[in-house]
């Protein structure tokens, strides 16, 4: 069954159409990737599945129902978090608070709040050393690994992740997909992931999409694609 | 002199900080000035006239006006913002003023066009004396009920969750909401708090001046405002030392200006105010890095 389904979607900022028909569906405990160059419209994508951007036309079911006109805080209640492009961690709030801000939904129950906590910390040594530093002092792999981990504070069903490489170090960037992968290894989380960095995004991927100019222009299997796609047509068209 | 000087300024100054917290908290998660807020304090002037006849304490008086100036705080949000928030800027800028002209025609309409004497308990005005200052005891409460409130507010924004969740708002409010934080709630919480603030300004800004009429809330809201710009629109220590200087700089004019031109002393604050902001245009405290309106 699929756990997301985005039929004929439409992003439109003001007169600028972003996404002009994006047609895309993940399967429970699959990792799917989006790739494209920038302006391809894979953020705007990402962020009006999460409830932000505003969807000029289309349908978003999740779990078999409709998530088009809900609310983000809807949205993540459903168990849908999201990991922005930009990071977007609070900066000038503690590490320990964006954790905790992270949990918001579960704020009734400590004992998840606890538990979920202790296993990001687990997964992210690096942000328990410094969770009463201030976000914003932090380096960039590492807000990275925060916005994740405040992610995963939600225990959410599906992981939105929009180009974690951005602006990282090479080295930094193989980091933060050991850990993804690692994610991916200990739970049974669906991952829909934006990236530019095509290499990268396969090595971890089930199925990818390819968007171009608002557009999916193809599809299939990472381990097939991987040796046979022509990438320069992808990114720079004919 | 000094000491005179000092708790001239405190006093002032903490009205002046209460009034531009209240304003900054809405501006900080909306990125909109709410420009009825200046009708809070008409609010709780009228709020405390009617009461007048009744057999009510005044403390209970005083606490009913905050009451309904934190309703009005709310009532602001479902009549001016919520319904267009997300359609325009201008037309949330027109509808709080539509909604701030509302509020004084009713005044106008349904109780006179008139200042309306307030009363106050007598031993506000009564004056005491220590360390050769000379001041009267509203000052004193002034500064002790600020130093109360900025006190639970600063702990409250620092240690409860929906504080750190007004936080995040203020920076993010799209990436907060992302986590789950309910729009609604922080925007309802800020306009609350916002109305509370307001209130206890009000009913200290009261005590000074002992009236009430329908153009009343003009002042308290260009103080507000010019504060939270001198200190920084986007944060809320910064509203509070805008506060602070705001009171200084009035104070300063205040005891240097001759008798004849101090009449004129507002022309004189705002030259100085436009001298800050030619200096730091962000204002002094220039707060989180993300600011755009979401």
């Amino acid at each position: 069954m699929n756990m997301l389904e985005v039929k004929n979607l439409k992003v439109n900022y003001g007169q600028v159409v972003a996404v002009k028909k994006v047609d895309l569906h993940v399967a429970k405990g699959e990792t799917v990737v989006l790739l494209g160059a920038n302006g391809a419209g894979k953020s705007s994508t990402l962020l009006s599945i999460a409830g932000v951007s505003n969807k000029g036309e289309g349908e978003v079911d999740f779990l078999g129902s409709s998530i088009t006109k809900l609310s983000p805080e809807k949205i993540l209640s459903l168990g849908i978090a999201t990991v922005p492009e930009n990071r977007d961690i609070f900066p000038d709030l503690l590490v320990e608070e964006n954790i905790v801000l992270g949990g918001y939904i579960n704020r009734k129950n400590s004992k998840i709040i606890k538990q979920t906590r202790n296993e990001v910390y687990d997964l992210f040594p690096i942000l328990f050393e410094r969770k009463n530093q201030v976000a914003g002092t932090l380096s960039g792999g590492e807000q990275q690994m925060l916005a994740i981990g405040r992610a995963l504070m939600s225990t959410p069903k599906m992981l939105l992740l929009d180009e974690p490489s951005l602006g990282l170090a090479p080295t930094i960037v193989e980091k933060i997909y050991e850990h993804i992968a690692q994610l991916k290894k200990n739970s049974d989380l669906t991952i829909l992931l934006v990236e530019q960095h095509a290499m990268k995004a396969l090595s971890i991927a089930d199925r990818v999409y390819f968007l171009r100019l608002g557009e999916i222009v193809s599809s299939g299997n990472a381990s097939e694609l991987k040796n046979t796609t022509d990438f320069k047509k992808i990114y720079f068209g004919e | 002199m000094i000491l005179q000087f000092i708790v001239d300024v405190l006093s002032l100054g903490s009205m002046y900080a209460l009034f531009a917290l209240g304003l900054v908290l809405v501006y900080g998660i909306l990125k909109l000035v709410n420009f009825a807020y200046g009708e809070l304090i008409l609010v709780i002037g009228y709020s405390i006239f009617l009461l007048k006849g009744s057999p009510f304490p005044w403390f209970f008086m005083s606490f009913i006006a905050i009451i309904m100036c934190i309703f009005t705080s709310i009532a602001t949000d479902y009549v001016a913002f919520r319904p267009v928030r997300e359609k325009s800027v201008t037309a949330v800028l027109i509808t709080s003023f539509a909604f701030a002209t509302l509020l004084q025609n009713a005044a106008l309409l349904l109780i006179s066009a008139k200042p309306k004497n307030v009363p106050m308990p007598s031993f506000l005005s009564d004056s005491v004396q220590f360390l050769g200052v000379i001041t009267p005891v509203r000052n004193l409460i002034s500064i002790l009920v600020a130093v109360v409130c900025l006190f639970i507010f600063f702990q409250f924004m620092k240690r409860s969750l929906l504080g750190l969740a007004m936080r995040a708002s203020a920076t993010n409010f799209n990436m907060a909401r992302m986590l789950g934080i309910p729009a609604n709630l922080v925007i309802t919480t800020a306009f609350a708090l916002s109305g509370l603030l307001a209130g206890i300004a009000g009913t200290l800004w009261m005590s000074k001046i002992s009236m009430v009429f329908p153009g009343i809330g003009l002042e308290p809201l260009l103080i507000a405002f010019i504060a939270t710009v001198i200190g920084g629109m986007r944060s809320i220590q910064g509203a509070v030392l805008g506060g602070f200087i705001l009171a200084f700089i009035d104070m300063s004019f205040n005891y240097l200006l001759p008798q004849d031109i101090l009449k004129f002393r507002d022309a004189f604050t705002f030259s100085f105010v436009i001298l800050i902001l030619v200096i730091r245009p962000e204002g002094l405290i220039r707060g989180p890095a993300t600011g755009a309106r979401t």
